[in-house]
């Protein structure tokens, strides 16, 4: 069932001394349960795009519509609060707070109780692997990986069905890089989430149920 | 709440950052408390002693040089010498008005005026002083008064004290040729009691006189030039058959009026512009018994009022709300107040006709202290002296002149405002005029004001050392906060914070960090701005007699410094603090966010 869908947006931006045209007149659709790679060259356009299905910005035309809404008429920070969730390469996790207190952040920014928020907190630690003892950890004690679950544990506690991944992997070694792979695809497959990975490695962009391409702001679905 | 709870916890995890944080914030206000709280002593402390203090300047014009003169004595037969001031032109008071002289009252060359009142009693009985007189005598046998010859009184024309005696002895003391006196003639002469040769006696009929005044006059110009006359100059005349029909004759008859209005029966009126500017009121030794000084109004609007000594008040059994009728004769700018009978006489040989008359009211009665003034001849007050506003006075007195208006320090006087006594000397030597003495009397504010400036450029160096400190420490710590923070700002943003919250998120930590940092600095500056007040100004202590123009039944306290903290100067300077961290802050945070979250967090690809 489709949950988004990129009804022919462009978007352009000025940068210092030129204007860039990052997107030209892109279509596509993510269903839910399913995990997407977009892939592509630097500059391709890919950032852009998780831009706007970030709600970070509005395409300067098209539409985003999600679940059948146009992302334009909605309220852009409780969208980003309710319904998407992002996953960054460097994790940027809070770091004056532990591991409980990033995941569970999210949760009480919606008005979750604090000790509830703890405890679904540490659900949601355990399920992207992590053993109990990580909860107090404050991130600069942890790896890589474990940082990044952490981050993706935060994107999952927000509750909302759109999780976009801008190169989760970038910063983790082969193993952890699976890790991860496994916990996205996990949360596509097992959890009902539309999960939208941003990567150059073809090794997690074979993981996806679809991949697609893009390349000078167009975008293409590959076979 | 939760975003708040979230920065807190981020600031108590980074406890030396906060801890420096606080403290310097702490020190920033402490130190403009400290600033704030002298500087507002400081001025409270001009203020107050503003109201303390006055300094004025009496003006007096020198001599243009100094004569040797001589003077004949028939006691020792020979010439002595004296020294005796010639003046000169008169310096005009307008010298003293020139561009940048900020008076606060004057230049002001008062005169005395001559009052007649003889409805009021003006001395009791055992009061008063050597008394002149005017006679018709005659040698008891031609002689030469170069020495004391016996005359005989034909008719006494006047003299306030009953002379019983027939007989006197007169010397023309001091003619070195007195012409020969015959004892077939009658002589009008005007004498006082002179030291004998020999020894002082008071037995009648041995006392010895010598000339006193004649047909003479000092009637001036406003510009100090004797009026010219053609008066005989004689302070003796042979009384012939028709003499009183003479001009000489109506001339000595004028004197005689003279006498008989001026002595003992008139008062100095004394007009002006500020009675502070009267040596003895400015130096407090003049106490207000009954009623009130002179207020701004009375000078401004010219009222009738009048401040009358006690003495006259009481045996004339005057009372404050009373009304004085005071009919002005002639202006004295030279001499002291004391009316002792000049027998002041009109270039035309008659007395002074009356220029101003009107009624005033008694609006206080003053005393003169013990002790008086040290300050010498012509600055007591005299015998009787009433004090009117010199707006009260509508007519001018230019054309009763007795005597010339030079200025005197006891005549001329202005005032200035407390600490320029400087700043009036430079632009007074810039005038380039000689001729003029000017002392200043300050009453020691000077000495206080020393203090104050000390006060004072402390608490600038301080206000302006926590101005610097506060800025830079509120600069580098909102910086290391927030525009250090733009990712943290990005993920909340990403998170779903509105910019609002973010900026909640931010600043929350910094005011509280700075609140709390500038209360108790600005409670510590409170504390602090005391002390370096009492250090700084413990130097000095005054005596409120030399500093209050009046009275008053405290004079006996001491005059010390204001250095009372107070805590509204610490709450303003905190509050000021707080406010500028806040304004930084929202600066800084409103350039974070306008940085797009994507960017900061994945940096853009393209």
């Amino acid at each position: 069932m489709e949950r988004v869908k990129v009804d022919a947006v462009s978007y352009s931006y000025r940068t210092k001394y030129q204007t860039i045209q990052a997107l030209t007149d892109v279509s596509c659709s993510f269903e839910e349960s399913k995990m997407y790679a977009v892939v592509g060259e630097s500059g391709s356009g890919k950032s852009t795009l998780l831009s706007l299905l970030a709600g970070l910005d509005l395409p300067a035309s098209g539409d985003i519509l999600v679940e059948g809404e146009s992302i334009r008429g909605m309220n852009r920070d409780h969208y980003r609060r309710d319904v998407v969730s992002v996953v960054y390469q460097a994790f940027h996790l809070f770091p004056l707070l532990t591991a409980l207190e990033n995941v569970s952040y999210p949760m009480e920014l919606k008005g979750m109780a604090k000790k509830e928020a703890r405890v679904r907190a540490k659900e949601l630690i355990a399920q992207v692997g992590l053993a109990d003892k990580i909860c107090k950890q404050f991130p600069k004690m942890m790896s890589g990986g474990e940082q990044q679950r952490v981050a993706i544990a935060r994107a999952l506690a927000s509750g909302g069905k759109i999780l976009l991944a801008d190169e989760p992997t970038g910063n983790l070694d082969s193993e952890n890089e699976r890790n991860i792979v496994e916990i996205l695809k996990s949360a596509a497959h097992d959890r009902g989430y539309t999960v939208i990975v941003i990567t150059h490695n073809p090794e997690v962009a074979k993981e996806a149920d679809c991949i697609y391409r893009m390349r000078d702001g167009h975008l293409a679905r590959e076979a | 709440m939760v975003v708040l709870r979230k920065s807190l916890i981020r600031l108590w995890r980074t406890p030396v950052k906060t801890a420096l944080f606080f403290l310097l914030a702490g020190m920033a206000a402490a130190l403009l408390s400290t600033g704030g709280g002298l500087w507002k002593m400081c001025r409270e402390n001009r203020i107050h002693f503003e109201n303390l203090f006055q300094t004025i300047a009496t003006v007096e014009q020198k001599p243009a040089r100094i004569i040797k003169a001589e003077k004949w004595d028939w006691e020792h037969e020979r010439y002595t010498i004296r020294n005796r001031k010639e003046y000169g032109d008169m310096i005009p008071l307008a010298v003293l008005d020139f561009e940048g002289a900020d008076y606060i009252s004057g230049p002001e060359n008062r005169a005395w005026y001559a009052a007649y009142v003889p409805d009021y009693r003006l001395l009791d009985d055992n009061e008063g002083v050597s008394n002149p007189m005017i006679v018709e005598a005659s040698p008891v046998e031609d002689a030469v008064p170069a020495g004391p010859i016996k005359m005989e009184i034909k008719n006494i024309l006047y003299s306030y004290y009953r002379y019983n005696a027939q007989y006197f002895n007169f010397c023309d003391h001091e003619n070195p040729a007195p012409e020969k006196m015959y004892a077939d003639k009658t002589y009008i002469m005007c004498l006082i009691v002179g030291l004998p040769h020999g020894r002082w006696t008071s037995d009648p009929g041995l006392e010895e006189f010598v000339p006193w005044s004649g047909i003479i006059s000092t009637q001036t110009r406003p510009d100090g030039s004797l009026i010219p006359n053609d008066l005989s100059g004689d302070y003796m005349a042979e009384v012939t058959p028709g003499f009183y029909e003479t001009e000489e004759g109506k001339h000595w008859q004028a004197l005689i009026r003279e006498f008989e209005m001026g002595y003992w029966k008139s008062v100095p009126v004394t007009a002006t512009e500020n009675t502070d500017l009267i040596p003895m009121f400015y130096d407090g030794n003049i106490a207000m018994e009954q009623g009130r000084g002179f207020t701004q109004e009375d000078y401004s609007e010219g009222r009738k009022v009048c401040l009358v000594p006690r003495k006259f008040a009481g045996r004339n059994d005057l009372r404050v709300g009373d009304t004085l009728h005071l009919p002005l004769r002639f202006a004295n700018y030279t001499k002291s107040a004391y009316i002792s009978g000049e027998g002041y006489l009109t270039a035309e040989g008659d007395v002074y006709p009356v220029f101003e008359e009107g009624d005033w009211e008694i609006c206080g009665i003053y005393d003169i202290l013990p002790g008086g003034t040290t300050k010498g001849y012509g600055y007591q007050l005299a015998y009787n002296e009433i004090i009117i506003p010199k707006a009260s006075m509508d007519n001018s007195d230019c054309q009763n002149i007795a005597e010339p208006g030079y200025m005197r320090g006891y005549t001329t006087s202005f005032e200035i405002p407390n600490g320029t006594i400087e700043h009036w000397k430079s632009l007074w030597e810039q005038q380039g005029i000689d001729g003029l003495e000017i002392t200043f009397y300050d009453r020691g504010y000077s000495v206080l004001e020393a203090g104050l400036k000390r006060m004072n450029r402390m608490a600038l160096i301080l206000l302006v050392a926590g101005s610097v400190s506060a800025a830079c420490v509120l600069l580098f710590f909102c910086h290391m906060f927030i525009s250090k923070q733009c990712t943290r700002t990005a993920v909340e943003r990403s998170l779903g914070l509105s910019k609002g919250q973010c900026a909640l998120s931010l600043l929350s930590g910094i005011v509280l960090i700075v609140l709390c940092g500038s209360i108790l600095g600005s409670a510590g500056g409170y504390y602090c701005s005391t002390a370096a007040a009492e250090k700084i100004t413990q130097v000095e202590r005054f005596d409120r007699m030399y500093s209050t123009g009046m009275y008053t039944a405290e004079d006996d306290e001491e005059i010390t410094y204001l250095v009372a903290g107070d805590w509204r100067v610490g709450a303003v300077t905190g509050s000021i603090i707080v406010v500028l961290a806040a304004g930084i802050a929202l600066t800084m945070i409103h350039r974070n966010l306008k940085k797009e979250p994507l960017a900061l967090l994945s940096g853009r690809e393209e």
